[in-house]
């Protein structure tokens, strides 16, 4: 179902002032009781109340823009669990899931991630492959009338620039990319080796409006990296950095971070340059109503370096 | 040590870094040719650049693909010099045995290969049982092959909790005691070895390397 709306391009927004992404969906449905191995994005079709749901409570925490329930929906990847035939049902069901749980002043992101395969010499995936597995995906996003495209988690620059590619040669919605950045000693790189500075000026010329990273930084870390990405591209930043690392405590998948802890840490990436924030694995509403809170004090006129 | 030899060795250890497989090849059946002791090239030659390498990637100088490259050049390289060290039966020396994979229910493959590769190419014998292994597969498997060490990996926390099975079949059939036990990937740490009844947890391919050599007693030799 798409609704006509008039409301600023979400690239807009970001220049009035700092946007709030969502937390996570994954460990979210996991705590709803997704078993592992059963993709994330089937319950769109299988248990669309419960996606609904914690979409529901991101918008009515405070997020400004939620994120389809797709990060696994392309081609390549849903073939391995021997969906890719349910590829187009599946990521049109998780758009209109969005925008039933959220007031129509707020963003839906159709969410890309990657498709898991790794490119030589680590894996043998072919990069065309990749290519059209991304493009055929952000073609349905499109289609269902998603606000902006935001791809996440990428840990290999020449996947990220090829679904950058992909979603350009059939959208020109805002298009929002995050690489997954370690630390290391001598800085910030993705497992591959893909340095901050490098990579954005790549991702920009493919064709992306915003850059930043998400997953595998706790926001303390995320802190530091924000400073450093901010002195690496003049287009906006976006971070959304996980609740810490996962501990299990009596068979239980526990973070340990708090959300006021994750929310100070986030103000601080504000104040650093970021432009959007969000949160990553282990993120709940709970944390999404804590930036809420204090965002509230902080959001600025204009966001810093745009 | 002669000149050429230790020249020899110095082209092979560079082979290694620069993940040349071709050149590997190439060397392997030079130094069959001129009658090296296969197990100094593969120790002072290609064991010592891949194990370089895992320096250099724990300092963060080089990546995963540096890496996966030169462990697959010194595989490549002792592939042909174990031909020459299972022909003659006066250098034959057992290779401790490890079993590896991902425990069921993940399907995870990377992390898991990139060990079992780094463990092969420092000269363990390493039989990869692959992804969404199940507890029942890994114990029969250690029956029958009756490795050193057994080696879990998860990167799900839910799918994780299957590895407790791992241990309580070992139990169960009396092979606990005769083998060691190592898990990893993301969400393992020390506690969770030490929760569930593991010997250890491996950080990383290169900490797991470092556990399983100093285990077997296998030091690295100076000089």
């Amino acid at each position: 179902m798409k609704r006509k709306v008039d409301k600023k391009s979400v690239l807009e927004l970001g220049k009035e002032r700092v946007v709030l992404f969502d937390g996570a969906m994954g460990t979210m449905l996991f705590s709803y009781g997704l078993q592992f191995n059963e993709p994330p994005e089937l319950w769109n079709l299988l248990q669309p109340e419960i996606v609904y749901k914690i979409h529901h409570r991101y918008a009515w925490t405070g997020a400004d823009v939620i994120q389809t329930n797709t990060f696994g929906a392309n081609g390549v990847k849903l073939k391995k669990s021997g969906y890719e035939k349910k590829m187009e049902e599946i990521n049109l069901a998780a758009i209109s899931i969005a925008r039933e749980a959220c007031p129509v002043k707020k963003y839906v992101a159709g969410n890309i991630g990657p498709t898991g395969e790794f490119l030589e010499p680590v894996g043998k995936a072919e990069l065309k492959v990749l290519k059209k597995a991304f493009k055929e995906q952000a073609r349905i996003l499109v289609s269902g009338g998603v606000d902006l495209i935001s791809i996440e988690t990428m840990y290999d620059l020449r996947e990220a620039i090829a679904a950058v590619e992909g979603v350009r040669e059939v959208a020109s919605v805002p298009l929002f990319v995050c690489m997954t950045f370690e630390k290391k000693p001598k800085g910030y790189f993705t497992i591959m080796g893909d340095e901050v500075k490098s990579s954005f000026r790549k991702l920009k010329e493919a064709g992306a409006d915003v850059v930043g990273a998400n997953c595998t930084l706790g926001s303390q870390e995320m802190i530091d990296l924000v400073s450093i990405m901010r002195k690496c591209t003049d287009l906006p930043i976006i971070a959304q950095p996980n609740a810490g690392k996962p501990k299990i405590i009596k068979g239980k998948t526990v973070y340990l971070q708090t959300p006021t802890l994750f929310a100070e840490d986030i103000t601080e990436m504000v104040k650093s340059g970021a432009n959007y924030v969000g949160g990553c694995c282990g993120t709940t509403p709970g944390f999404t109503k804590v930036i809420n809170e204090k965002m509230n004090k902080l959001r600025i006129k204009k966001g810093p370096g745009v | 040590m002669e000149k050429n030899l230790k020249l020899f060795l110095e082209k092979t250890y560079n082979t290694v870094l620069e993940g040349n497989k071709e050149e590997a090849v190439r060397l392997a059946r030079e130094a069959l040719r001129s009658g090296y002791d296969p197990y100094l090239v593969i120790d002072k030659g290609l064991v010592r650049g891949v194990q370089e390498l895992g320096k250099l990637w724990e300092e963060g100088s080089c990546f995963l693909p540096e890496l996966v490259l030169g462990a697959e050049t010194v595989k490549t390289g002792i592939s042909i010099l174990q031909k020459r060290i299972l022909k003659d039966k006066s250098i034959k020396r057992s290779l401790p045995k490890i079993i590896i994979g991902t425990i069921e229910g993940d399907i995870h493959d990377i992390g898991k290969m990139l060990v079992a590769t780094m463990l092969s190419a420092n000269g363990f014998e390493v039989i990869d049982l692959g992804v969404d292994v199940k507890a029942e597969v890994f114990v029969k498997m250690t029956e029958k092959h009756r490795p050193r060490f057994l080696c879990i990996s998860s990167l799900l926390t839910t799918t994780m909790q299957n590895e407790v099975k791992v241990i309580e079949g070992l139990r169960k059939t009396g092979l606990r005691g005769k083998i060691k036990v190592m898990v990893g990937g993301a969400p393992a740490s020390q506690e969770w070895a030490k929760e569930i009844g593991a010997d250890f947890y491996g950080e990383n391919a290169i900490s797991a390397v470092r556990i399983t050599q100093k285990e077997s007693g296998y030091e690295k030799k100076g000089g």
